[in-house]
């Protein structure tokens, strides 16, 4: 018996030593073949990534809505499509489980949360900058990217107040989130909104004080190749359109004077700060849209930058181009507003017209596309043609004329987020209900001043509005409505611009109406208007977006939807 | 590891060599009563002792269907299993097989074990009938207790054959057979086409009878002057040969018995074009598959003390097809064939070229001439080599106790898969001019690869205990099993598992068992820390037929009832898109770049490059359990009618699922959490019965099982409306609108806008002929808020077979119904539903379109069960609504056989204990009202057919 307990022992050692033999670590077979917590603090440049993934939230513009411009949601433009997104702002059926522009909350909030995390983890960032090399032999590369690295911090505040603001542009009050949650559990996460005023003041604070550490003028410095980034300019010109919407009867209901003098004066400093060096172009009109002549201009401010493709123009070229879709057709509503600058002429009603309007809409008769372009039956673009125009008119502003878009020809397509052109009309605005069409306050410009730069730069036959034709606010109120209607066509204003006048509820539930052509002879048209579409507006519940259902059923009643929904 | 092993086998044999006892045991642990005996992970159990519910098929009737994937013999012959057929594409025509239905909305495979190894599809779906002893399923917590977190969702457990203690048999088997596409869904004509395009494009045209051919053009395609190609016929063959056949060797003695099994299958495929041969020059290719296995099954007594098993098993699979056709690449063709008109152009275009056929017609509209596709485009081969070697000592410890054994095994899967392909094009010709930028070139070597390498280990160590002691019987083992997975892949290059399991099974006077099973299962998919699981599980049986009332009971010969409770897991798992690891490695956080950030100035040449969260990551992040309660009962009745019955629930928690209950300012980032549940109940029923009566010889059987599950939470986006959830229906519903029936024309206005009173539709503008959606949430307008369950789910709840057998005098006839029911089948992913529009084809469900033109005496508003046809796309008419869903049960015959064996008199002068001649049909009938209806096969609906085959056999069996 002893020997075979002891031939037992063996065995039952064997079988331990066998236990023991696996490895500890056979369980661990991950590959980290992309950065993790641990890996991304050794090498500095993931610092620039994150940086630069602040900006991952900008909109391109040009494919705001369907891929294509906003316009079709106001007043503007008739989307040709027969099931378009456009449909539900048009029939005024948005609600929270019906927004094709929802999903613009999660992606702004995800911007922040960039923004949040980058300032988190860029705290130490200079101590960063130092691993891994030699600062002593190189100081110029180091001194370079702690340059680089302030810029970025002050960018990102000026990213996240950009955010807030596209947020309460379209929301109203929303939740302000003060750092990145990493956690599993959401229930500690539950913000409620703050008051729109609330957050107006929070941007206002991260821009003011925040605006020291930017580079002035990226175009005039010696770093042009950062001029995507944000600079002073777009910061006191972002600063500048929230004080003006906040001063806006929308959010301003006892019309407290002192918030537009707020809205001036800010306007004011993207005018007369020194190093700014704004400038209305001077290539024309319709030139400034086209192309690369946007950011290469004096009179952009900041412009969202996408390579060279020809989405717009493939979205927007009439039907009858081959590769076009005939998209946003601006409407009648809008061709009506282009003034007279000379005698009617009964042949062609476009003709004698403020040249604005051939600058951004296709008329019936004019030249586009290499061919002329005839809307009546039987003509290259006639109108019963599936897909072509309802309203008798194509867009025309944005778009480089002649591309081939069949062969895949592209053209640069830049959106200008802020130019100097719209910030002289804000200017005008401001200025005209704080102090009155004529009085400077001191500053560079009356509001009469400002509107007529605008107005001049579009043609020089536009006539000046004098004091006989707006001699008060009211007037003047009109005035710079309607230039800001005209100027700014089609730029993603005019909807928002309806709806902080509180003018939506009127204009936007009148019908969009376009005009039948008939050819009475060789080069001569008639034109008969017509009803295009029936609008609906649901005033005041539609002057926001609606949380969506989603939402307001995962914030366990923290969240409050927006009246009306 | 293995001086570890050295040191304790040689203890052993040092220990063994003392004793004097030399009982030859046989190797497996069973009762002198050949019974049948119900397999386990850990050991084998006899019937009467089992409390699991285990499904079994012999590898001989898996052998009675020919086709060359194992999945496709699996049909009516377990309970539990559904067998959802794919295409019958050779080498592509894997079955899906589901066990006790689908239990989780998560990943929901079965794992496959063969011979007490984990293989994966690759390896399984083309096993040989010859060398399979049986395939079973194992079904509840008792049986799956000990696969931890592999067992959720039932496991198919595979004994292949072994060799036997007698004198060498060499059996022989072989067949040969046509095989032809069960139906095949073919468009109209020309004329037919051509009909129904006039009014689609006058419907397009405001509803203005505007035809595109005129009463000349649609004459001549009546009479045959017009271009009318039937492009299945031009390309799809009525037959394909199919051929397999096997040779086995078994036999042994005491000491060492042996099983080899050398099989070979060859399917040809259906197009109209020769195998060339490779050194030709115009090197065109059927589709088709080829495999060779090879398995040789050894037992060996070693030193009289070790019981060792070597098992190879290795296959050979070729195929090769033309390209552009198959599964290999876009797998286009069938597309075409069915989108192709018969009018666009003939099939040579013979403009200058004398009449010969050498130049392929073809558009820019329609490029991929159908015979042009299998005949010029060159072809693709891949060839699969697969290696499956297992290796087993076992050894008897009665010297230490009585019953003590220990067993180790170790097995090694190789896989490989290497392509090679041979392409061409062929230029399109319109009258003599091309058409396209393609050009004519010959076939040329383009393309040689490895494509995937699979390497994969297991190793195990039992320590296993039998005993009984009068009445009381006690079965009982412990395992470690760990396996390491190397293969293709960013998140599967190394997978490695760890299994500590354990069984005991107690039973009292053959008449009271208890079994208790667990796994301590570990992982690599999760954070270390967080990568065990305990799954336990407990079953009872009570066999009555022993108690003693029963006992002498003349009806009642065996009566079981068995119910069992326990815990399983599934480490497989859903993952987020940009990162897509089936849910492994969920717990580290990773940050990549998405986005780009454009700078430049005055044209953004460079981008700033951004890096995010690619997830937000859950530490916690675990396998998903699965709680199985099941209750059964076997009886065996007068000797010869066996029933067999089970009722099982099956509770899934902690379903890996997006959660989309976090709030909107998290931004874009998703998160995964163990929040899902889901519930799954069923039932099956089994029983066969056979006798006697004179000469004739008979046996019927039949089974049915059902399963339908709920998914109770799904964390989905919460809906507008209780209605459109998919939580609380089960999984796979189609979720679309309520239709109610078409516009008329009275619905409209005058200027063609909808009268007041009815909803407006968000999809498009409607006319009239279009379907008409009902507004459930009554806010005026039809859109995304008014969807609701529409349907059944496309996998079956109900299974059923039956089927019968019959012998007379050496001739032996049998039969095997199957079917199935309580699927929906959505008639959208039908190719060519949608008629015209993208250029498509017409087929005969459109004759029945909505259509008024009282000029031209077309008038089927009263009668139409189509929308109006249309050119353009129609996102109102072409979407998932209960309109389109048929109902996609069946009921086929899944292959009857009809043999003569000649008698042993006869034959034994040849030295032959066996020879049987016979004829067979597999899918030969098919009862639908899908296939009836509109001639679409209700499980295979697009792509290559489904196949019937005509074959006959013969088996011989030297002794």
């Amino acid at each position: 018996m002893n020997k075979n307990s002891k031939n037992t022992l063996v065995l039952i050692t064997g079988l331990l030593m066998l236990f023991a033999g696996c490895r500890k670590d056979f369980l661990n077979t991950r590959i980290d073949t992309n950065y993790t917590n641990a890996t991304i603090v050794t090498d500095r440049s993931t610092l620039f990534s994150f940086a630069a993934s602040c900006y991952g939230s900008l909109q391109y513009g040009y494919a705001a809505i369907d891929n294509n411009l906003f316009a079709g949601v106001s007043d503007e433009a008739q989307i040709t499509s027969a099931s378009s997104n456009t449909l539900v702002f048009n029939q005024g059926v948005i609600n929270p489980n019906n927004n094709p522009d929802g999903g613009l909350y999660k992606t702004y909030y995800d911007g922040i949360r960039a923004v949040n995390f980058f300032l988190q983890y860029s705290i130490n960032g200079n101590q960063f900058l130092a691993l891994n090399r030699d600062t002593i032999s190189d100081p110029v590369g180091f001194a370079n990217d702690k340059m680089n690295l302030a810029w970025y911090i002050a960018e990102a505040h000026i990213c996240r107040a950009y955010y807030y603001a596209e947020l309460i542009k379209h929301y109203g009050g929303v939740p302000i989130v003060p750092e990145t949650y990493q956690g599993t559990s959401p229930d500690s996460l539950l913000i409620p909104k703050s008051p729109y005023d609330s957050v107006v003041a929070y941007i206002v604070r991260e821009i003011e004080n925040n605006k020291a550490g930017l580079q002035v003028n990226w175009a005039t410095s010696a770093y042009t190749g950062n001029a995507g980034r944000f600079s002073l300019g777009s910061a006191l010109a972002l600063e500048a359109r929230v004080l003006l919407y906040a001063a806006s009867p929308l959010h301003n209901p006892t019309n407290d004077v002192t918030r537009w003098q707020k809205a001036a004066a800010a306007a004011n400093n993207v005018i007369a700060t020194a190093g700014l060096n704004y400038a209305l172009y001077t290539g024309g009109y319709q030139n400034y849209f086209i192309g690369a002549n946007s950011i290469g201009s004096a009179e952009t401010i900041f412009a969202i930058r996408r390579p060279v493709n020809n989405t717009i123009e493939t979205q927007n070229y009439p039907i009858a181009t081959p590769g076009g879709n005939s998209g946003v057709c601006p409407t009648d509503n809008l061709v009506q507003a282009y003034e007279y600058i000379g005698a009617v002429n009964p042949t062609n009603p476009y003709a004698n017209r403020d040249p604005r309007l051939a600058a951004s809409i296709v008329t019936n008769g004019s030249t586009w596309n290499s061919r002329t372009i005839d809307e009546s039956p039987g003509g290259t673009d006639d109108m019963a043609n599936r897909n072509a125009s309802r309203t008798g008119y194509y867009l025309k502003k944005f778009l480089t004329d002649n591309l081939n878009l069949v062969n895949g020809g592209t053209a640069s397509n830049q959106w200008v987020a802020y130019r100097y052109g719209e910030v002289l009309l804000e200017y005008a605005e401001a200025m005209n209900e704080a102090y009155g069409p004529d009085n400077a306050n001191g500053y560079k410009y009356t509001a009469r001043q400002a509107l007529q730069l605008v107005r001049a730069r579009a043609s020089a036959s536009l006539p000046a509005i004098t004091v006989s034709v707006a001699p008060d606010i009211a007037s003047f109120r009109t005035v710079i409505k309607h230039e800001r209607r005209i100027e700014l066509a089609f730029e993603d204003y005019r909807y928002w611009d309806l709806l902080r006048w509180q003018d939506a509820a009127t204009v936007l539930n009148q019908p969009v109406t376009g005009v039948a052509v008939t050819k009475v002879s060789a080069g001569v048209w008639s034109y008969s208007p017509i009803t295009v579409a029936t609008r609906t507006f649901n005033a005041p519940a539609n002057y926001y977006y609606p949380f969506t259902h989603a939402d307001i059923v995962n914030s366990n009643g923290t969240l409050i939807q927006n009246a009306g929904y | 590891m293995l001086i570890c092993s050295m040191l304790l086998t040689g203890a052993i044999q040092i220990m063994a060599q003392k004793k004097t006892e030399s009982k030859i045991d046989t190797i497996q642990l069973k009762n002198a009563v050949t019974e049948e005996s119900i397999p386990g992970r850990l050991f084998d159990l006899k019937k009467h002792r089992s409390t699991a519910a285990v499904s079994s098929v012999s590898g001989t009737t898996l052998y009675n269907t020919p086709t060359p994937s194992i999945t496709n013999t699996l049909y009516g012959s377990l309970p539990g299993l559904s067998v959802i057929q794919g295409s019958g594409e050779p080498g592509f025509d894997v079955a899906s097989l589901y066990i006790r239905g689908v239990g989780t909305y998560g990943i929901n495979t079965y794992k496959i074990f063969v011979d007490g190894f984990e293989v994966d599809n690759n390896y399984f779906n083309y096993m040989a009938p010859a060398e399979i002893e049986s395939i079973s399923i194992l079904k509840d917590a008792a049986s799956l207790a000990t696969f931890g977190m592999q067992g959720a969702n039932g496991i198919l457990w595979v004994v292949t054959k072994r060799g036997h203690i007698g004198k060498t048999t060499i059996s022989f088997q072989t067949r040969t057979g046509q095989q032809s596409p069960i139906n095949l869904y073919k468009p109209l004509n020309a004329y037919g086409y051509a009909n129904l395009y006039n009014q689609a494009i006058s419907n397009d045209n405001g509803m203005v009878w505007n035809p595109k051919y005129s009463p000349a053009q649609l004459q001549a395609y009546q009479n045959g002057t017009g271009t009318n190609v039937d492009w299945f016929n031009q390309v799809v063959k009525n037959h394909g040969a199919y051929t397999d056949g096997d040779l086995s060797f078994s036999g042994g003695d005491e000491n060492a018995k042996y099983n080899i099994v050398l099989d070979y299958a060859n399917q040809q495929g259906l197009y109209n074009v020769t195998n060339s041969p490779v050194s030709s020059n115009t090197q065109t290719s059927n589709e088709q598959f080829g495999r060779y296995n090879l398995r040789t099954n050894l037992d060996f007594k070693l030193f009289s003390i070790f019981d060792a098993k070597v098992d190879i098993g290795g296959r050979i699979e070729n195929r090769k097809a033309p390209n552009y056709t198959s599964n290999f690449s876009t797998g286009k063709l069938w597309s075409d064939l069915a989108n192709y008109p018969s009018n666009i152009y003939p099939v040579y275009d013979t403009t200058g070229t004398n009449g010969a056929n050498t130049h392929f017609s073809g558009t820019t509209v329609y490029p991929n001439n159908p015979v042009g596709s299998i005949s010029g485009l060159g072809w693709e081969s891949n060839m699969v080599r697969e290696l499956l070697g297992n290796f087993s000592l076992r050894e008897r410890l009665d010297f230490i106790t009585k019953g003590l054994y220990l067993l180790e095994g170790y097995s090694y899967n190789s896989y490989i898969q290497s392509t090679y392909n041979k392409t061409a094009t062929y230029a399109r010709y319109i009258n003599g001019a091309t058409t396209t930028t393609d050009k004519t070139t010959t076939v040329v070597a383009s393309s040689q690869s490895a494509n995937a390498q699979e390497d994969w280990r297991q190793g195990f160590f039992t320590l296993g205990y039998n005993r009984d002691y009068g009445k009381h019987s006690i079965a009982s083992a412990v395992n470690f099993q760990n396996s390491s997975f190397r293969g293709e892949g960013l998140y599967t290059f190394s997978v490695n598992r760890e299994n500590v399991s354990g069984k005991v099974n107690y039973a009292y006077n053959n008449r009271y068992i208890a079994e208790f099973g667990f796994s301590y299962y570990g992982t690599d998919a999760y954070a270390p820390g967080h990568n065990w699981g305990f799954y336990p599980a407990i079953s009872g049986a009570w066999i009555l037929s022993s108690e003693s009332f029963l006992q002498r009971n003349k009806v009642v010969n065996f009566w079981k009832f068995r119910a069992s409770l326990g815990k399983s897991g599934n480490a497989d798992a859903l993952s987020p898109s940009n990162y897509a690891s089936a849910g492994r490695f969920l717990y580290q956080q990773y940050y990549g770049g998405t986005t780009s950030l454009y700078l430049g100035t005055t044209t953004p040449s460079s981008s700033a490059g951004t890096l995010n969260p690619l997830f937000i990551a859950n530490p916690n992040v675990f396998a998903e359990s699965s709680l199985k309660y099941n209750i059964g009962t076997d009886i065996t009745l007068f000797k010869n009618l066996t029933v067999s019955a089970d009722v099982f629930m099956d509770k899934r928690s902690g379903i890996l699922t997006q959660d989309n209950a976090i709030p909107g300012y998290f931004g874009n980032n998703v998160i995964f959490k163990n929040v899902g549940k889901m519930t799954n109940k069923g039932f099956e029923l089994s029983s066969s019965y056979s006798g006697k009566s004179g000469k004739v010889g008979y046996g019927i059987n039949g089974m049915v099982s059902y399963a339908k599950n709920i998914i109770n939470y799904e964390d989905e986006v919460p809906p507008a409306y209780g209605y459109n959830a998919q939580t609380g229906r089960s999984y796979g519903t189609p979720i679309g609108l309520k239709s109610n029936g078409f516009y008329q024309t009275t619905d409209f206005n005058a200027n063609g806008t909808l009268i007041a009173g009815l909803p407006t539709p968000l999809f498009g503008a409607v006319q009239p002929g279009d379907i008409k959606y009902q507004d459930l949430d009554k806010n005026g307008v039809v859109d995304q808020n008014d969807v609701t369950a529409v349907g059944k789910p496309s996998i079956p709840s109900l299974n059923y077979a039956f089927g019968g057998n019959l012998n007379f005098e050496g001739f032996d006839l049998s039969v095997l119904f199957q079917g199935a029911g309580g699927n929906s089948v959505n008639l959208l992913s039908v190719p060519g539903m949608q008629g015209f529009v993208n250029n498509g084809n017409a087929f005969p469900i459109q004759q029945g379109a909505w259509a008024y033109y009282p000029s031209q005496g077309i008038d089927t508003r009263a009668t139409a069960t189509y929308p109006r046809l249309t050119t353009l796309a129609n996102n109102n008419n072409y979407r998932t609504s209960d309109f389109w869903m048929r109902k996609g049960d069946y009921l086929r015959i899944r292959n009857a056989e009809l043999g003569y064996s000649f008698s042993s008199q006869m034959i034994s002068r040849m030295r032959m204990s066996k020879l049987r001649l016979y004829v067979n049909a597999v899918n030969p009938v098919t009862w639908s009202s899908l296939l009836k209806k509109y001639n679409i096969d209700p499980q295979t609906i697009s792509g290559y057919p489904a196949l019937k085959s005509y074959n006959v056999g013969i088996v011989a069996v030297f002794k």
